[in-house]
């Protein structure tokens, strides 16, 4: 998936090549903004599969550069601006984006927008893998259960989200904090102390389907499978 | 304007009329003229000067009258000098044209004022918006960097932190100057209570998480109103209740349908309010003791919210127990017009389902 980022701004710029890039996409930034058709070039050549596209350009302004490209090719648009009026965001609409993000965004947001409007455009969703297994120990989270040879345990929602990000990173530490911001952009609005009871919990469940030791604990550094 | 007050005013036009009826008198009793004429001639005398006075009287009461009634009717009083009632007397033409002058110059003065504060306003926003790309960098590059350079991840923390707080700051300079102009910047349209505030503690979840708090949310209700004052509005509670937190900090977060109207109820454990501060919270730099003891706080936040919630029509109030915690209340009213196309399409759709049964 390639995505090209139209932002004047240099450090926004690197840090959003570095978040997209970490999240597994190629990433081309133009740094020159003298006028659009040199802009309009780039992308062209690109051929990008989505457009993170600035409002506030140095001398020229976001809006007429989508018009432009919605004239030539049929690429996804993201606007991201600082501007936070209903019209403005109105006329990023009407001009043929697909979203409007105002800055400052929150990463995993942004992420997500941008997964979405992805997933409209190929008309396809991703399949993610619903069973991840580790020792033995095998997660389903459609079914939502724990599963150790042949005896198995339900579990509940936010039980599941916490395995479901430790067997994501296998053989990692995954911090406490890592953790619980995990559990918050998933709507699960848990304190420190509560994670633990989860853990505690989770450790209890395990036990009953006949596994020990099974999530490991280094202080200081958090949990992992 | 009173008869009595009038006559006081004309005193030495009454003083003149009985000095002159005093020396016709004298005049009349030297050249030997009755005594009965003299009393005659100074009765049609007074007589005269009685009725000219309250033709006089009757006259500029009216005026006044008229004149006042417009001032009650106006709007905008210092337009005074171009409503004034016509008259005849040069004095009142006179001080006419010198309130027209006073008035011009005041007129002009507030429009300048106008114009000051309007620039500032736009200066402000455009301020605010400049800002936030800084600030979008800064948290851009913390986020990056808190899960690579793990040896200094913590300070990242911090960094994005402060960043927060910054932002936090800048939002809510941005929303006092809009707040004067609510009309002219809103998009009334079907809000989900719950998706609001899941941004608001999504937005603040390092800060939550490092303050240890945790929340339970439960409002699935919808209202109709504009999501970002909302946004703004809670997030400014949120704060509140973080910073005056206490202990095993917890957020109750729950939504309650009534007759024309949904509420939702922001419910923390913290400190509370004391119920001397309580009728004074929502004023505009009212700190309080929670304030002062805690040193840092402007006054402005549940000022700007209780005047946000009011131009949009919303009702905030507030309920507290010292020492256990606080209760805020936004109302949020649902309009008849709308439950009634509801109830009505639900019962459009419950027909078409008999009609099929």
């Amino acid at each position: 998936m390639r995505i090209t980022i139209i932002e004047d701004e240099a450090l926004i710029r690197e840090e959003l090549k570095i978040l997209l890039e970490n999240a597994l996409y190629q990433v081309s930034a133009p740094d020159i903004f003298t006028s659009v058709t040199h802009i309009t070039r780039q992308i062209l050549e690109d051929a990008p599969d989505l457009v993170l596209l600035d409002v506030n350009l140095p001398g020229l302004s976001g809006f007429d550069i989508c018009t432009w490209i919605r004239q030539h090719m049929d690429v996804p648009i993201i606007f991201l601006t600082s501007r936070t009026s209903p019209m403005d965001e109105l006329s990023g609409l009407l001009k043929g984006g697909d979203d409007y993000i105002t800055k400052p965004y929150q990463a995993p947001v942004l992420l997500a927008r941008i997964a979405t409007v992805l997933k409209r455009a190929r008309g396809l969703e991703a399949a993610e893998s619903t069973l991840f297994t580790r020792d033995g120990v095998s997660l389903d989270i459609a079914r939502c259960c724990l599963s150790f040879r042949d005896r198995n345990v339900d579990l509940t929602k936010n039980e599941m989200k916490i395995l479901h990000m430790l067997f994501r990173h296998p053989k990692t530490f995954v911090p406490r904090m890592d953790l619980i911001e995990y559990l918050w952009e998933n709507h699960i609005f848990i304190d420190d102390n509560t994670l633990s009871v989860h853990i505690a919990k989770l450790r209890e469940k395990l036990k009953s389907i006949g596994v020990e030791n099974f999530i490991e604990t280094k202080r200081g550094m958090g949990y992992r499978v | 304007m009173k008869l009595t007050d009038y006559l006081r005013d004309r005193g030495m036009l009454l003083l003149l009329h009985l000095v002159c009826m005093c020396l016709a008198a004298a005049f009349f009793r030297l050249t030997g003229y009755s005594s009965a004429n003299t009393v005659l001639f100074l009765t049609v005398w007074l007589l005269v000067l009685w009725s000219w006075l309250m033709c006089a009287f009757l006259q500029r009461r009216k005026f006044f009258r008229d004149a006042r009634e417009i001032l009650d009717k106006v709007d905008q009083r210092y337009l005074l000098g171009e409503l004034l009632p016509d008259s005849y007397r040069l004095e009142d033409r006179l001080y006419k044209e010198m309130i027209l002058r006073s008035n011009k110059s005041c007129i002009e003065r507030i429009r300048r004022i106008e114009k000051e504060q309007r620039d500032y306003r736009e200066y402000m926003e455009s301020w605010v918006h400049e800002i936030k790309a800084p600030i979008t960098g800064i948290a851009l590059l913390c986020g990056n960097r808190r899960g690579t350079v793990p040896a200094s991840g913590s300070d990242y923390l911090t960094i994005s932190l402060e960043n927060q707080k910054i932002e936090n700051c800048v939002d809510t300079v941005l929303y006092y100057a809009r707040s004067e102009e609510v009309y002219k910047d809103y998009l009334i349209r079907e809000v989900c209570l719950e998706e609001m505030v899941f941004e608001v503690l999504e937005k603040n979840r390092l800060l939550l998480i490092c303050s240890q708090i945790g929340a339970d949310v439960n409002c699935r209700d919808t209202v109709y109103t504009d999501g970002k004052w909302i946004a703004f509005i809670l997030n400014q509670i949120l704060l509140n209740s973080v910073k005056y937190r206490g202990e095993n900090p917890l957020l109750r977060i729950y939504s309650k349908r009534e007759t024309g109207s949904v509420s939702l109820i922001f419910e923390d454990n913290g400190t509370g309010i004391r119920p001397e501060d309580m009728p004074r919270i929502f004023e505009k730099g009212f700190t309080g003791s929670n304030g002062r003891s805690n040193g840092r706080s402007t006054g402005m936040g549940l000022y700007l919210c209780h005047r946000l919630c009011d131009r949009l029509g919303i009702g905030l109030s507030a309920e507290s127990e010292y020492g256990m915690g606080t209760k805020l209340y936004l109302k949020f009213p649902i309009s008849s017009y709308i439950r009634d196309a509801r109830s009505g399409e639900g019962k459009l759709a419950d027909d078409s389902e008999t009609r099929l049964l």
